[in-house]
């Protein structure tokens, strides 16, 4: 059986397999430049047959589902798509030369490699993290911006550092102290209401990938006696908290206090032990198998587009992976490099599965099992920064709640906005999540009327347009043929050159609309366009 | 804009309600009257159709409004040395609401709201969701509800937002709330007073629709990765939703915003200012079918300046909601239209003399007014009571739940049901949490 985009099965395979043909050789007909696309889109030559791991287990999956992997994209596109996934912007006019002139047959590995050591790397990873640990400062999360600050420095710190994912979670789940100087105790802060039960859901959300609904209430029972002996207390600093663990709620007991993992295995907690470090030990333990998969998923899901087990963060038993190969040989991986994060990326980001066309190949279903790539949206965050980007317009970002007020350095950009509370009408527009809950659909990348009105037609936009200096600059073609204008302008906005067919149809807009508006006006169309916006 | 021609107003009303609906048009709005609703969504207790809250950003003093104090002497009220009576007797208001004072068997006055809190942020979140502040969810506020509902019935076709907010969008907390992006309000942006009011997205100044339509044509022509991948149903969104705000640009409904549709004497009645023109297309889009239309009317949070800022802004209040009162039940719409006057506290009685504020007044969460009319709560009358010199409730409290159960109550919606998480559960309408201080739901005017 197929699993479809929805994770669920297909019986309709075959059919669809046809519809697919008939609409292939139905399409080729109208839009006639296919060749030329192909070449701008993929790459030309024969692909030699890979023997990175991965590729290995996911062409044999193909092979038993009767279908053809994708070609690999060309260079253009494999830049953008790296420097989107990996460093949260679009590469530059010279990087784009830079890489496409290079002849040398590992270039694509070396660029994953060069852009994973870069700081924006690290910057978006955080960004990540600050979803998934729901880091905002105002209701119904309440860490308050201070520390929502020393908590995004110590994750930054901890990437930065190369702590592995493992230790990144014990510390976590077993710090003690005050929330602005042992930033990690946040994590038991940032949610509401507080309570042993609800820590212990927080916990298997954000670290086991295991949902309020997937365990029964003696599960969670079980589990919140681990962080049944949090406390906290304030001191004369303002808003400042410690969290602690209280020895008195199971010191007073005579005997050890037997407790239950989620896995059904019990242990025994000595009356002064901290249970959280007994938890940790048991969650971090490189047999555990909650830790990884959970977050081989989540980075899995936010390089491929698409997860191995639907959902992304519904790990359950009767929700099996697309591949329990594809998933076993990455957790190995994962846990042999001792989860370290940047390893596991830069596996991920090698393989020929990476780089595939994000056309489905000729005759093939046009449903993932990552025969190809997924197209989906830039987040709201990338997307306002790809704009300002070209634009020149700084991003100033304050929040008014509560006061005093804070203020973001204005070229900042919307990546390095840590706080969930602190955001604009564009970015809501675009989907940022409200860090309420912490699951990784909170992020809606979905299109709507309201994102098409607002790139189509606002005022902010097209002031913006036709305001920006930098963008005056960019079309200014004193002195310079109109072709390489274009051409600056579909590398600058499209990370690539324009087409034929597409410098004809520019050409005859020009005549009749004239220069002064031609060149804004596909400057607009281009960043209106699906291959501005969407990831492919 | 030109003459509405029947091909032009099929294009631009998704699922032809040209058809459907009972058609007339004057000053260009289309007199959509959206289909009967469905059951188990909005029950056959329902009164009101449409909702426009007047929210005071910041929070209006009630002594200073709805409920003067002249005898609790200077340091209370300040300038108000007397209150005006109005044409409903035992019903006084502040002096400088002239206007309102001839409306008043139009409204109800609430003089005893009361929820404690005086943080902008929870007390807002409170006024506008029934809810308290703290627990899990984030519970959507009305308007959001009712995007929902009306939008979760087959009947609401009509293209414009259920949920506009004139102009910018609230900011002290999230209106859509676990409900979504889906329900959160059209916020126009722009100025409605100005020379053009930009719509955000549906009028563009210093663009012609001619360009735009040619360049639309650009982007069509030169999607190229669009035509590339054109079996992909993620590609196919994105175009559909570009299509439909295409539709939504160029279309007629564009026109319902637009003041200068209206005579100028109405204009000029209604106030030309930013709030007065507010009201006049709020007006028009309720007259339209929108369910809820908020107007943010800013500069209420009057800590320092206060005596100044009330000069300016009760004269625009009071010609700004005494002129949509009258329009909407001249116009036979104030039956079915709930339209309510209020923020999220009101502002300390005692007037703080002392630097820095040097006469101004700080929040106020113990007691405050809010005004209330049409959608079939009763009028002339006044409910709750504080005392001598509206420092607290003295007689019938008014939570924030007692007057948000009332609004669902009269929109039809059961207080008591529920409304789908998008994750797949249910949660009541109603808070768990018991106010301290409530009365039950608005018993008196209903």
């Amino acid at each position: 059986m197929i699993i479809n985009d929805q994770g669920t099965a297909n019986l309709l395979q075959p059919l669809l397999c046809l519809r697919f043909v008939i609409a292939f050789v139905f399409l080729s007909h109208f839009t006639g430049n296919t060749k030329e696309s192909q070449s701008i889109y993929e790459r030309n030559e024969i692909e030699n047959s890979s023997s990175h791991l991965l590729d290995i287990i996911i062409e044999s999956e193909l092979i038993s589902r009767n279908c053809q992997p994708a070609p690999l994209c060309s260079d253009y596109v494999f830049l953008r798509r790296a420097y989107l996934d990996l460093n949260a912007r679009a590469p530059s006019i010279s990087e784009i030369s830079e890489f496409t002139q290079k002849s040398s047959a590992h270039k694509r590995e070396n660029i994953i490699q060069e852009l994973i050591r870069r700081p924006r790397f690290e910057h978006y990873q955080v960004l990540k993290l600050c979803d998934l640990l729901r880091v905002k400062s105002e209701f119904p999360i309440k860490l308050w911006p201070n520390a929502v600050q020393a908590y995004e420095r110590w994750l930054y710190d901890a990437i930065h550092l190369g702590l592995s994912w493992q230790e990144m979670v014990r510390q976590l789940l077993t710090s003690s102290g005050s929330n602005f100087r042992q930033p990690a105790v946040n994590f038991y802060r940032a949610l509401s209401p507080r309570t042993p039960k609800s820590w212990a859901q927080a916990v298997a959300l954000s670290f086991m990938g295991v949902r309020p609904e997937s365990f029964t209430e003696k599960q969670w029972d079980n589990m919140a006696v681990f962080f049944s002996t949090i406390k906290s207390k304030s001191t004369l600093e303002w808003k400042e908290e410690i969290i602690y663990h209280d020895r008195d709620v199971l010191g007073d007991k005579s005997s050890p206090t037997q407790a239950y993992f989620p896995d059904g295995s019990s242990v025994m907690i000595p009356a002064d032990a901290d249970p959280r470090v007994i938890f940790a030990e048991w969650l971090t333990a490189d047999e555990n198998p909650w830790l990884a998969r959970a977050f081989v998923n989540r980075i899995w899901t936010s390089l491929l587009g698409s997860p191995i087990i639907p959902g992304v963060d519904d790990l359950r038993e009767d929700n099996p992976p697309f591949s329990q190969e594809l998933m076993d040989i990455l957790c190995q991986q994962f846990v042999t490099n001792k989860t370290n994060i940047k390893k596991l990326i830069h596996f991920i980001c090698t393989s020929h599965t990476y780089q595939r066309s994000s056309r489905p190949a000729a005759g093939s279903p046009s449903f993932p099992g990552f025969s190809h790539y997924t197209v989906r949206r830039l987040e709201a965050e990338v997307l306002i920064d790809c704009v300002s980007q070209l634009t020149g317009m700084p991003q100033g970002y304050t929040s008014q709640v509560p006061e005093p007020f804070t203020y973001i350095p204005a070229n900042l950009g919307a990546v390095r906005l840590n706080d969930g509370t602190i955001t604009n009408p564009f970015l809501e527009l675009f989907g940022r999540p409200p860090r309420d809950t912490g699951r990784y659909d909170e992020r809606d990348n979905e299109p709507s009327k309201k994102q098409a009105l607002f790139m189509l037609n606002s005022t902010k936009l097209n002031t913006a347009l036709t305001k920006s200096k930098r963008l005056k600059k960019l079309i200014a073609t004193k002195g310079k043929k109109d072709k390489q204008t274009l051409n600056k302008i579909y590398l600058s906005i499209l990370s690539r050159p324009p087409l034929g067919n597409e410098i004809e149809n520019y050409n005859s807009y020009r005549k009749k609309q004239g220069n002064k508006y031609a060149l804004q006006d596909i400057v607009w169309a281009l960043i209106n366009s699906t291959e501005f916006s969407y990831k492919h | 804009m030109g003459t509405l021609t029947r091909r032009k107003l099929i294009h631009s009303t998704l699922g032809g309600l040209a058809a459907a609906s009972a058609l007339g048009h004057s000053n260009g709005i289309l007199h959509a009257v959206p289909k009967a609703p469905s059951e188990g969504v909005f029950s056959t207790k329902r009164r009101a159709k449409s909702v426009i809250q007047i929210w005071l950003w910041g929070g209006a003093c009630h002594l200073d409004t709805f409920d003067p104090k002249p005898e609790a002497g200077p340091e209370y009220a300040g300038p108000f040395t007397h209150s005006l009576k109005t044409n409903v007797p035992g019903i006084h208001i502040n002096p400088k609401f002239p206007l309102l004072a001839k409306q008043a068997h139009r409204y109800s006055l609430i003089r005893s709201m009361t929820h404690g809190n005086n943080s902008h942020e929870t007390a807002s979140y409170m006024v506008q969701t029934g809810h308290p502040a703290g627990g899990k969810l984030v519970h959507p506020c009305l308007g959001a509800v009712l995007s929902h509902h009306t939008q979760s019935q087959s009947g609401y076709s009509l293209g414009l937002p259920p949920y506009i907010v004139m102009t910018k969008a609230q900011g002290r907390f999230s209106e859509a709330g676990f409900l979504g992006n889906k329900h959160k309000p059209f916020a126009t942006g722009g100025n409605p007073a100005a020379s053009v009011f930009a719509v955000d997205g549906i009028i563009s100044p210093g663009i012609t629709e001619k360009r735009q339509k040619a360049r639309l044509d650009l982007l069509q022509k030169n999607d190229q990765l669009a035509h590339f991948l054109n079996q992909n149903a993620t590609v196919g969104q994105n175009l559909k939703a570009r299509q439909e705000a295409y539709d939504f640009c160029f279309g007629d409904l564009g026109n319902v915003f637009n003041p200068k549709m209206e005579k100028e004497a109405t204009r000029e009645a209604y106030g030309t200012q930013t709030f007065g023109q507010s009201c006049l297309v709020a007006r028009r889009l309720v007259e339209a079918g929108v369910p809820y239309v908020t107007i943010n009317f800013t500069g209420w949070d009057t800590h320092k300046k206060h005596f100044e800022a009330m000069n300016t802004k009760l004269p625009q209040l009071d010609q700004g909601v005494a002129m949509l009162l009258q329009d909407l039940d001249e116009r036979g719409l104030l039956q079915d239209t709930i339209v309510w006057v209020g923020g999220e506290f009101g502002r300390t009685p005692k007037i703080q003399q002392l630097a820095p504020w040097n006469g101004g007044r700080s929040h106020f969460g113990a007691v405050f007014s809010t005004l209330i009319a049409g959608g079939g709560f009763q009028s002339g009358q006044i409910v709750g009571a504080t005392d001598a010199r509206g420092m607290e409730v003295a007689d019938r409290p008014v939570s924030p739940w007692d007057f948000m159960g009332s609004l669902y109550t009269r929109l039809g919606i059961d207080p008591s049901g529920s409304i789908p998480h998008p994750y797949g559960y249910s949660v009541p309408l109603k808070p768990d949490h018991k106010y301290k201080q409530s009365g039950g739901f608005l018993h008196e005017i209903m």
